[in-house]
């Protein structure tokens, strides 16, 4: 599935110097635990969740997310944070199975 | 004793007035509650994946969807408030799935025999797309015209439809959708399209299949669970089975509801349990 992997972010479009604001984003994955049966052949599907998410902000490290099999499908996430000056927010995200993704997008302070 | 029971007529009217959005918010999990107020949930990836199709997808012609309709959907602002109706180019009553999947093999060049491209249309493409298409028309009101005689042919089959009793189980969708509109059937609330305006929030996430849901798998399902589809009901064939994609009642029934809950504000996508 071409599907899986896919992700959007969300922040404020005017942030001012040094305010507090969210970082919200949605990740498109199953989030299997590995302990689920397949209902017609009666075996078990193998885990694939997703296990860290990284976020960066102008290449410095923001912040680390450690997820497990626990989470639901197509998460949501969100982060508090601060900045100082406009720059890109990357962040970075990977599964079990060697998954890896990454997205950018600019953030304007004013 | 009195004075209780006037209090929860009065509560029962508020929520007839405010709505379905009322309703659905008030049988949401708590969870998913709080998800719907922050504004952003899973259907809103649909929503930037048809926008990617919208702009990227390539048919055999070379053409893309934005190519006609303009950058961003520009010029199709407004369209999906007024949609199932009759198009003049394919000579049919149409829902959003149905016209996108015409707009394809007529001006993009995809071969409407191809059953490849009809499968991958149907499981990749239909959703994603249509979603985007009708998040455009968000915050407009929904404003569908009977006016074609098609058109009115259409709706005088999508009302027989909605109230005549059929299949195995002997329902009709007026039963919950009419009679027992406001009730309760397991857990969830019975919306009324006509006093709800029930047809604002849909296509939606429903958060139970983990999968978004237009209007045509909605209906298309319902046959499935409660009527069997068939009025003469054989084991073997009709048994829990979907009527086909597109078939010419479920497009009927769509138009009588949007009809009926005509004036409503668009929210695509929404968010159910």
């Amino acid at each position: 599935m071409a599907r899986i992997g896919r992700a959007i972010v969300r922040v404020p479009r005017r942030i001012s110097k040094g305010q507090v604001f969210k970082v919200q984003m949605v990740i498109t994955h199953p989030m299997e635990t590995g302990l689920r049966k397949d209902k017609k052949t009666g075996k078990l599907i193998p885990a694939h969740y997703l296990t860290r998410i990284e976020f960066l902000f102008n290449g410095k490290k923001v912040t680390t997310i450690h997820s497990g099999p626990g989470i639901s499908k197509n998460p949501y996430f969100a982060i508090m944070m601060k900045a100082a000056e406009s720059g890109t927010l990357t962040i970075k995200y990977e599964d079990n199975k060697g998954g890896k993704w990454e997205k950018s997008l600019k953030v304007s302070v004013a | 004793m009195k004075k209780r029971t006037f209090l929860a007529l009065g509560v029962f009217a508020g929520g007839a007035v405010l709505g379905t959005l009322a309703i659905a918010k008030e049988q949401l999990p708590e969870h998913l509650r709080e998800l719907l107020e922050l504004g952003m949930h899973p259907g809103h990836v649909f929503v930037d994946e048809g926008r990617d199709y919208y702009h990227n997808l390539k048919g055999p012609n070379g053409k893309t969807c934005a190519t006609c309709h303009g950058q961003d959907g520009s010029k199709l602002v407004g369209a999906y408030a007024k949609m199932p109706r009759y198009y003049k180019d394919i000579d049919k009553v149409a829902d959003i799935d149905l016209r996108i999947l015409s707009c394809m093999t007529k001006y993009m060049g995809f071969d409407p025999k191809d059953k490849k491209f009809k499968k991958k249309y149907l499981k990749t493409y239909r959703i994603p797309l249509s979603t985007y298409v009708a998040s455009l028309s968000n915050g407009m009101k929904i404003n569908v015209k009977i006016e074609h005689p098609k058109e009115k042919e259409m709706y005088e089959l999508g009302k027989k439809v909605w109230f005549t009793r059929a299949g195995a189980r002997e329902f009709s969708c007026a039963m919950c959708h009419t009679v027992l509109a406001g009730k309760r059937i397991r857990l969830q609330g019975l919306p009324n399209p006509v006093r709800d305006k029930s047809y604002n929030h849909w296509p939606a996430y429903r958060f139970g299949s983990d999968r978004m849901w237009t209007m045509e798998d909605r209906v298309r399902s319902c046959f499935k669970a409660y009527f069997l589809f068939t009025k003469r009901w054989d084991e073997k064939k009709d048994w829990v089975k979907k009527p086909p994609p597109f078939v010419k009642e479920v497009i009927a029934v769509e138009l009588y509801m949007k009809h009926a809950s005509n004036g409503g504000v668009i929210e695509v996508p929404g968010l159910l349990r």
